[in-house]
């Protein structure tokens, strides 16, 4: 057997060294992806005049950066849901937007902030009809009671027409929070008839919160010493 | 076992966010008093009071047009306070808290009511279990909106502190900057923040990762950025560093859903 050259060892030993160390770095990259999934799947965008992508450093103007989440199941995360169109409704309800924003309050969809956001775009313009109709879509089949509220108090400034106020008059008897029913009580006190009076003695007797009950018993003497 | 011990992780946290909500909820429905039955609403009004005034409306609310001294109410409607020189107290079960001016300090509570203050000269601490919170000025601010309606600070002198599911609105006119500027938490909407032109701060907001797809969060910012990082803590949070005029006061954004707005007022300091 013929011995190897020194200089043939030293290159084998290289070798399993160099093979050692691409496989520690393949596995430390491999557990730090592990230990965090969406390391790997982070973005940034930068919009003009930011410099770009990675090079954050160097933000010298103010810009927009747009920060891409990344889901923590590699699966979903493949699914790019751009979100983000849910919050692109800024600025005043213009002619353009209107049909829009009301397509999107007669919509089921939608996050919490932006039909939040969209009440407060359309309260102005609560005479018009079509966003009345939206509001009092709103009050009625939103699940959220916030929204229902916030719906029911922005239709407050157009409650004397018969249409709102039969949609308060049904708030006050079938909303299932209390808030809102007392919101609505609050509104219809204001525009008392003979109509509503006669719904609020059902109510009287149908309520289970004190506070709503009381105050309707105490509208409806002001209201009969009012027309005696 | 990674992956369990993950998703364990993840299922505390979600248990974490979901849970106190929960429970303050129903612990404050039931301590609160309620009219008998045969009781007929009736608001309290009163055009001046001297002294200390602690009442109780079991079956309306309160119209208050000066309160010469110190207050603590609770009232089953809704109550409205022109002017109170010493510190309030109130608790209201249903309808909305009005308060036009108030020397002292406010601790105010509207179980399901939106709560408007237009001026505190001290600190002023809100919790609105549903509905609306405005505050057109005062010291420094502290909300708790439960459920969650939108909360808009639109004069803060010093600093302040909201966790709402909703929109957060917060405008800090400050010659002095504490070190602890604002805590803005919403899990659903959108944080706007205007900070006086020249003032220096660190801002951290933080993102829960979770198991839905990519989400994407906006950040739109009227200042310079002095420094910008991006790092996470475990795999629970995104959290994102941003510094303005060379950094000083901290700023710390928790959002989940919607997007953040850094502008500039005209003021400085």
């Amino acid at each position: 057997m013929i011995p190897k050259p020194i200089f043939v060892q030293w290159f084998f030993v290289l070798i399993i060294m160099a093979i050692g160390g691409i496989g520690g770095f393949l596995y430390s990259k491999y557990s730090a992806a592990s230990k965090n999934p969406g390391a790997a799947l982070a973005s940034l965008e930068t919009s003009s005049p930011f410099s770009g992508e990675n090079d954050l450093a160097s933000f010298s103007e103010t810009g927009k950066i747009i920060v891409r989440i990344p889901s923590t199941d590699r699966a979903a995360s493949q699914v790019n849901i751009a979100r983000s169109a849910d919050f692109k409704i800024q600025g005043e309800a213009t002619s353009i937007i209107k049909p829009l924003l009301i397509q999107s309050m007669l919509s089921d969809s939608g996050s919490y902030a932006f039909k939040s956001k969209t009440i407060d775009i359309v309260g102005p313009y609560a005479d018009d009809p079509k966003i009345q109709d939206a509001l009092i879509h709103l009050a009625k089949n939103e699940k959220d009671p916030i929204i229902r509220m916030k719906a029911v108090t922005v239709l407050d400034k157009v409650a004397s027409l018969e249409s709102v106020r039969d949609a308060l008059l049904d708030r006050l008897m079938n909303d299932e929070n209390k808030g809102v029913r007392f919101k609505a009580l609050e509104i219809i006190e204001k525009n008392m008839d003979s109509k509503a009076f006669l719904i609020m003695e059902k109510v009287k007797e149908k309520e289970i919160d004190d506070s709503i009950r009381n105050r309707t018993q105490a509208i409806l003497e002001n209201y009969r010493k009012k027309i005696a | 076992m990674l992956r369990i011990r993950k998703r364990a992780r993840i299922l505390l946290v979600a248990a974490f966010l979901t849970g106190p909500s929960s429970v303050l909820f129903s612990s404050s429905i039931g301590g609160q008093p309620v009219g008998s039955k045969d009781s007929v609403s009736k608001d309290i009004t009163i055009k001046s009071y001297k002294g200390f005034m602690k009442e109780e409306n079991r079956s309306g609310g309160f119209l208050i047009e000066d309160i010469f001294g110190p207050a603590d109410l609770k009232a089953a409607g809704p109550v409205k306070i022109k002017r109170i020189e010493g510190d309030l107290k109130l608790t209201t079960r249903i309808g909305d808290i009005e308060i036009g001016e108030a020397k002292g300090q406010v601790a105010a509570t509207a179980e399901s009511g939106n709560i408007n203050i237009n001026k505190a000269h001290k600190h002023v601490s809100l919790s609105a279990e549903m509905g609306e919170v405005i505050v057109q000025s005062a010291k420094s601010v502290d909300v708790k909106n439960i459920l969650g309606g939108d909360v808009k600070l639109l004069g803060i002198e010093e600093y302040s502190t909201v966790a709402t599911r909703g929109n957060i609105l917060c405008v800090i006119n400050t010659n002095t900057p504490p070190t602890n500027l604002c805590t803005l938490s919403s899990k659903e909407g959108d944080v706007t923040l205007y900070l006086p032109k020249r003032i220096g701060a660190d801002i951290e907001i933080w993102v829960p990762l979770s198991k839905e797809p990519q989400r994407e969060i906006h950040f739109e910012s009227d200042f310079p950025f002095t420094k910008f990082d991006q790092r996470y803590q475990a795999d629970l949070f995104l959290i994102l560093s941003a510094q303005i005029n060379g950094g000083g006061s901290k700023i710390h954004i928790d959002i989940e859903r919607g997007n953040i707005y850094l502008r500039s007022t005209q003021a400085s300091h």
